[in-house]
């Protein structure tokens, strides 16, 4: 696979992220259903979340923030399948 | 309700909800039952992913996988004082097929539940059922059955927006099954919203994967051809 044919995808990635800050803050479908229908405040909060709705805490800046949790959720996930991608090698290594 | 500092993002707001379904909405019948069908289709589906991991390389999947995380976060407005935001069950369905896809979309909910409060931790249970489970076979099915299972825009178009649809539908039914809300009530305001959702949703994925599949050397599941774009 040539260097330009995985740039692609990453640059769509990377303009994703830059674009988060810009997303609609209006309720989507199910919370403005929720809204319309009065059942909003049954919603329950379960203890403690490490970037609730897509923010740092320490971070002030909304922006910013919402970024950077973008970029470590992104990560984390890369690293799953990393994680997948080597058992995976290691199998079929071991099927041999 | 804090704004943010920078000038050109006044309407980001603090506190803002991205939501799947959080907890408190549904009771706890429907999140054991919805959890249970989840995990067992999962179980039978790590049987069959095998197929995936030996035709589509796993650090592309990681990939999509992060690009469906981010997608994810990027709500568009649909009308006023609605949005919507991409789902992706059905774009990662005609890239990996729907064993991959489900496995790539529990993981991105699995995520959002534990790291960014975006949908309950009890309610995973249905949220997974919702968005891999039915998204993904949802959309497997429609590009399955038109045009004899050539992925074309128009297939890629009607699997996003079926898979849009399939999910609001089956959180109405699991909200109605909870008695949170009548189910009557609350099944045609879902619908109307997601079915407009579905719209840019379809669009979002019938662009996408062609584009995926000319500058980059991903194929759509089932080595068939894009044709038409």
């Amino acid at each position: 696979m040539s260097k330009s044919k995985k740039l692609w995808p990453w640059l769509l990635v990377v303009l994703m992220l830059v674009l988060t800050p810009f997303a609609s803050s209006f309720p989507d479908g199910l919370e403005r259903v929720a809204d319309d229908l009065g059942f909003t405040s049954l919603e329950k909060n379960a203890g403690v979340s490490l970037m609730p709705d897509y923010t740092i805490p320490v971070i002030e800046d909304g922006a910013a923030s919402t970024i950077i949790a973008g970029i470590i959720g992104a990560i984390i996930l890369l690293l799953i399948f990393w994680a997948v991608d080597k058992a995976v090698r290691i199998h079929k290594q071991n099927m041999r | 309700m804090r704004y943010s500092k920078l000038p050109f993002c006044y309407h980001l707001r603090e506190g803002d909800t991205y939501m799947h379904i959080p907890d408190g909405f549904l009771d706890t019948k429907t999140m054991i039952a919805s959890a249970t069908v989840s995990v067992a289709v999962i179980a039978i589906n790590n049987r069959n992913i095998k197929r995936a991991f030996d035709e589509q390389p796993v650090p592309s999947m990681g990939m999509m996988t992060a690009f469906v995380f981010v997608a994810q976060m990027l709500n568009f407005p649909i009308a006023p004082g609605v949005s919507g935001h991409l789902l992706g069950s059905a774009l990662v369905t005609a890239l990996f097929g729907p064993a991959a896809g489900m496995t790539i979309m529990t993981a991105v909910v699995a995520l959002q539940a534990l790291l960014f409060h975006d949908g309950g931790i009890m309610a995973l249970g249905a949220n997974v059922l919702n968005m891999a489970v039915l998204g993904c076979w949802g959309a497997y099915a429609v590009q399955r059955i038109l045009f004899g299972g050539k992925i074309r825009p128009v297939s890629l178009f009607a699997s996003g927006w079926l898979s849009i649809v399939l999910t609001a539908f089956a959180a109405s039914i699991e909200l109605g099954v909870s008695a949170t809300v009548p189910f009557n009530a609350v099944v045609w305001p879902m619908l109307l919203w997601h079915a407009i959702i579905g719209i840019v949703e379809g669009v979002i994925t019938a662009v996408t994967v062609p584009f995926l599949a000319k500058v980059t050397a991903l194929k759509p599941w089932g080595r068939q051809e894009v044709e038409g774009s």
